[in-house]
């Protein structure tokens, strides 16, 4: 369809027929001083100019450090497939395309990308998808506050610091409680979990790897949950759930998580995607756009937004949250992402990050200095203590040309010499090396 | 503030170059820059006689009108026929081009109530006090 | 020279100082009155464009509802029909019809207005309101913390374009807001010199930032109130003080355009009276033959009698000769000739119409040099 803006001629015929001299009369109900003629900008600049400012300010961002940061985003190749194909101007400039009787395409696609979500996470149902890792675990906090008229959640302090921010943030005008429990050694206190369960308890909220990279099975936390009449909620990082045993086999009610890894730049933070898979009988309670399918009237398979009664624009008050968006382009190229790879690619995939990061944390064993946290097994991301303050390494080697980690001591008290570092399938062993090599050179100096 | 030193003041802002027994008249720097832009002076005729600290011309700036007094007493040889048309040369050089008439001096001994470029440099300070 | 410390200073008093400005005293206040010299910033301002530091004008600030408030009673202006966004010129009179002062009234919205008046005034124009408006009537006066611009000159227009990033759009006698400098300030399209020109009003405490802001453009200069003068004499406008007072009415000095026959307002019986009676004095306007200029108080002689005096005289610096306004006792046609005398001073002078000068770009929308 193309698009034609109104000519003058166009604009002064439809005056003419609401009765308006110009355009400016639309407005007379705002104050003149609310409506000034012009807002202090700068003069524009020309193609040329702007070009060249972006440039300036991307010149800014150090893209030549080789990454070994993770904490929830991380570096994953992304095929030149999914830009050519998310690019297609169908997808990429269709705003808003829930029409049925002509978004066809991108309703299969959501629908695909919800499918997808379902199966990686081992959960019955999943939605278009939300804003991002944090806010849909807001979601599914609030899901289980509706879902069991409670108002107290044990949060698992291995969740991200991030998240856990925003959940206060968000919840900052609900009476909730919120109970804090530490992780011991890498894992969850069981103990500390098992203390604060209670018949009060609306929801318990673990983060799978945790935000030190540690892995678990939370099979028993869930059981225990449940026994109480609470919600089990997991968070969940998507490449690991190629080797890892999802939350649904966990027995997780809602799995949220950060679709970033899913074929999204990491862009200096975002757009990012939040996912979120529930079992089917809590279906009522999750919010967001759900795509369904359906057949036409000739009896066509087809696909449409439904269950919009959750939703705000039908029922303001009682609806299950205020979002009425999605991240579509990003669940498109999340789509195509893992379609390209498909379910053997996936795991391998994961298979490839694991070992990959086992073979970084033997070399950094070696290394003066280092200690490599192994109180638990890990995914793609481990934990380091060194023998100096955390955020001087990382200084030390952005000169050598590495962003070598996450200081943990930045979300952790008492933990200023502990680093926090990703592997994923892009470091190559050479790279690996060198930063073995570059990280000992930075301890001994 | 331009003093030329070969030049004799009054009090009200004139000066007189003397050359043998006839003398060049004129209006200081100190005069035109205090009247602004100068836009009309009425200069006296030729033959006409002049006495010593009596007015002989007017000078008309943009805001307002002001009198001119005769440093010495004689008569009118010539008068400065450019400043009709260009009154802003007193403006731009009151000493030289922005001359006003020359007169036959009559009593040379009035010179000696002028006061000298010293004297009238010293006469001005003190009217910036 | 010695500073009077009973004077009001602008935020550019220091500035005027650096730039080597005389300064002198005006309705109170201590003003430039000129910088390079007053023809030269005379016709900079008519060829290309002039800045000048208004400060000291005075602004209320005024929330009128017109079908509750009585403020149209107060002024001659015509305010039910007045727009959002436009400006319109008018008195306060006594009830004698004199005037009281000259002023312009902004129309803001339906309810909110401002009305800028004279300095000399201000203090007299705020007793004279607060003593007649009504309880329905809101007046605040402003002054104190808002001071005025004015950018003049067939310049003008692309030189302000220059300062904001959107189309400037203002019709003649209109306003609007604008952002400049962190502030959301009124730009009207109005002035006291006939050239297309703007009025700034722009808090004290930013003027001068606007100052320097403006005057990097080399198209513009600085402008005293000696060529200010100049300037509006060569329009024919007014100057409250010297052409018209609390002893002139609107009628005498011709500016009866002004008026609002339609409603009440003080001094309106006075006016009727005096429209049927016929004024006693008139104003006209007469331009010499010489670079001579009449001054104030001069006597206008016709024929050898004594008809009337010069309210305003100075020398023309666009037309090269003296040129003037008066009032007078009895009619004169234009074209006659009248002689302005004072003393052993007389200027034969020919009765014209005004403006004196008739290339003014004011109300140009497309100004050619």
């Amino acid at each position: 369809m193309n698009f034609l803006p109104h000519t003058e001629s166009d604009k002064r015929e439809m005056l003419n027929v609401i009765g308006l001299k110009s355009a400016d009369d639309l407005f007379k109900d705002i104050p003149l001083n609310l409506r000034p003629k012009s807002f202090d900008l700068p003069q524009g600049k020309s193609e040329l100019e702007v070009v060249k400012y972006l440039k300036t300010l991307a010149a800014r961002n150090a893209t030549h450090l080789t990454n070994f940061v993770g904490g929830g985003f991380y570096d994953h190749y992304i095929p030149a497939a999914v830009d050519a194909l998310s690019s297609k101007p169908e997808f990429y400039t269709a705003y808003t395309p829930y029409q049925p009787e002509c978004s066809q395409g991108w309703l299969q696609a959501i629908y695909e990308y919800q499918t997808i979500i379902s199966e990686l996470t081992g959960l019955d149902v999943s939605n278009a998808s939300l804003y991002d890792g944090g806010t849909a675990l807001y979601e599914a906090l609030m899901m289980a506050v509706r879902l069991t008229g409670r108002k107290k959640v044990i949060v698992d302090s291995g969740v991200s610091l991030i998240y856990r921010t925003m959940l206060y943030t968000y919840t900052s005008n609900l009476s909730i409680e919120f109970i804090e429990t530490p992780v011991v050694h890498g894992q969850s206190c069981r103990e500390d979990i098992y203390k604060n369960l209670d018949d009060k308890t609306a929801a318990v909220i673990v983060q799978n790897p945790n935000f030190f990279g540690a892995v678990d099975d939370f099979s028993d936390i869930v059981e225990a949950a449940h026994k109480k009449g609470a919600l089990a909620i997991a968070s969940v990082y998507p490449v690991s759930l190629g080797i890892l045993k999802s939350p649904g086999e966990m027995g997780f009610d809602i799995a949220t998580g950060e679709g970033q890894s899913l074929g999204i730049p990491l862009s200096f933070g975002g757009p990012y995607l939040g996912f979120i898979a529930v079992k089917k009988e809590h279906l009522r309670q999750m919010p967001g756009r759900i795509v369904g399918e359906t057949v036409d009237k000739d009896g066509k398979r087809g696909f449409v937004l439904t269950l919009q009664a959750r939703e705000q624009h039908i029922r303001r008050e009682r609806a299950t949250s205020n979002i009425c968006s999605n991240e579509a382009l990003c669940a498109l190229r999340a789509l195509i992402y893992t379609s390209l790879l498909g379910k053997a690619g996936f795991q391998e995939l994961a298979k490839l990050n694991y070992q990959k990061a086992e073979f970084a944390k033997e070399r950094l064993e070696k290394v003066p200095g280092v200690k490599v946290k192994r109180s638990s097994p890990t995914f793609n991301e481990f934990t380091l203590e060194l023998s100096k303050n955390a955020d001087k390494v990382v200084s030390q080697m952005i000169a050598k040309g590495f962003a070598c980690g996450f200081p943990l001591g930045r979300f952790y008290k008492g933990l200023d010499n502990y680093l926090l570092v990703a592997v994923t399938e892009k470091r190559t062993k050479e790279e690996i090396i060198n930063f073995a090599k570059s990280l000992e050179a930075a301890l001994c100096s | 503030m331009n003093i030329p030193d070969n030049l004799f003041y009054t009090k009200d802002h004139e000066w007189a170059k003397i050359e043998g027994d006839s003398a060049k008249l004129g209006i200081t720097d100190f005069a035109q820059s205090s009247l602004g832009d100068i836009t009309f002076i009425d200069l006296p005729k030729i033959g006409a006689k002049i006495k010593q600290s009596e007015l002989y011309s007017t000078v008309e700036s943009v805001k307002a009108a002001s009198d001119v007094y005769a440093p010495l007493s004689g008569e009118v040889l010539k008068v400065n026929d450019e400043l009709i048309n260009h009154p802003e040369m007193v403006n731009k050089s009151p000493y030289e081009s922005g001359w006003f008439s020359i007169i036959k001096i009559s009593d040379p001994a009035e010179k000696d109530r002028l006061m000298t470029s010293l004297q009238y440099k010293e006469y001005v300070e003190g009217l910036s006090k | 020279m010695e500073e009077n410390i009973d004077l009001a200073v602008t935020p550019l008093v220091d500035t005027h100082k650096n730039l080597g400005a005389k300064l002198a005293p005006f309705g109170g206040w201590l003003m430039p009155i000129q910088y390079s010299g007053i023809i030269e910033e005379h016709n900079w301002t008519r060829a290309n464009a002039g800045l000048f530091d208004i400060c000291h004008m005075g602004e209320f600030a005024i929330e009128a509802d017109l079908s509750k408030s009585n403020l149209g009673d107060l002024l001659t202006v015509n305010l039910k029909s007045m727009p959002e966004g436009s400006c319109r010129y008018g008195f306060m009179l006594n009830e004698m019809g004199g005037i009281i002062d000259d002023l312009v009234v902004y129309r803001i919205s339906e309810f909110k207005w401002m009305i800028v008046v004279n300095a000399a005034t201000t203090s007299t124009d705020e007793a004279h309101l607060r003593k007649y408006i009504n309880s329905a009537t809101n007046l605040e006066n402003i002054s104190v913390h808002l001071g005025k611009l004015d950018l003049q000159g067939p310049e003008s227009r692309s030189l302000l374009q220059g300062l904001i990033a959107e189309d400037l759009e203002l019709k003649y006698y209109t306003f609007g807001y604008f952002n400049l400098l962190g502030e959301n300030i009124i730009i009207s399209r109005t002035g006291y010199t006939g050239e297309l020109g703007y009025e700034l009003y722009m808090p004290n405490k930013k003027i001068p930032e606007l100052w320097e802001k403006i005057l990097t453009d080399k198209r513009v200069k600085p402008i005293g109130l000696g060529a200010r003068d100049t300037l509006r004499l060569e329009i024919g406008y007014s100057l409250y003080g010297q052409d018209i007072d609390q002893n002139t009415t609107p009628l005498e000095a011709g500016l009866e355009y002004f008026i609002d026959w339609e409603k009440e307002f003080i001094g309106k019986a006075a006016l009727k009276k005096e429209k049927e009676k016929g004024v006693p004095k008139r104003m006209i306007a007469f331009a010499s033959g010489s670079r001579r200029s009449p001054r104030h108080n001069y006597r206008i002689l016709y024929k050898g009698e004594d008809i009337g005096s010069v309210t305003s005289g100075s020398f023309s610096p666009s037309l090269g000769v003296g040129i003037g306004m008066g009032y007078i006792s009895r009619e004169v046609k234009t074209g006659e000739l009248v002689d302005l005398v004072e003393g052993s001073v007389s200027i034969n002078a020919k009765v014209v119409n005004k403006p004196f000068y008739k290339n003014g770009s004011a109300k140009c929308e497309r100004v050619k040099k």
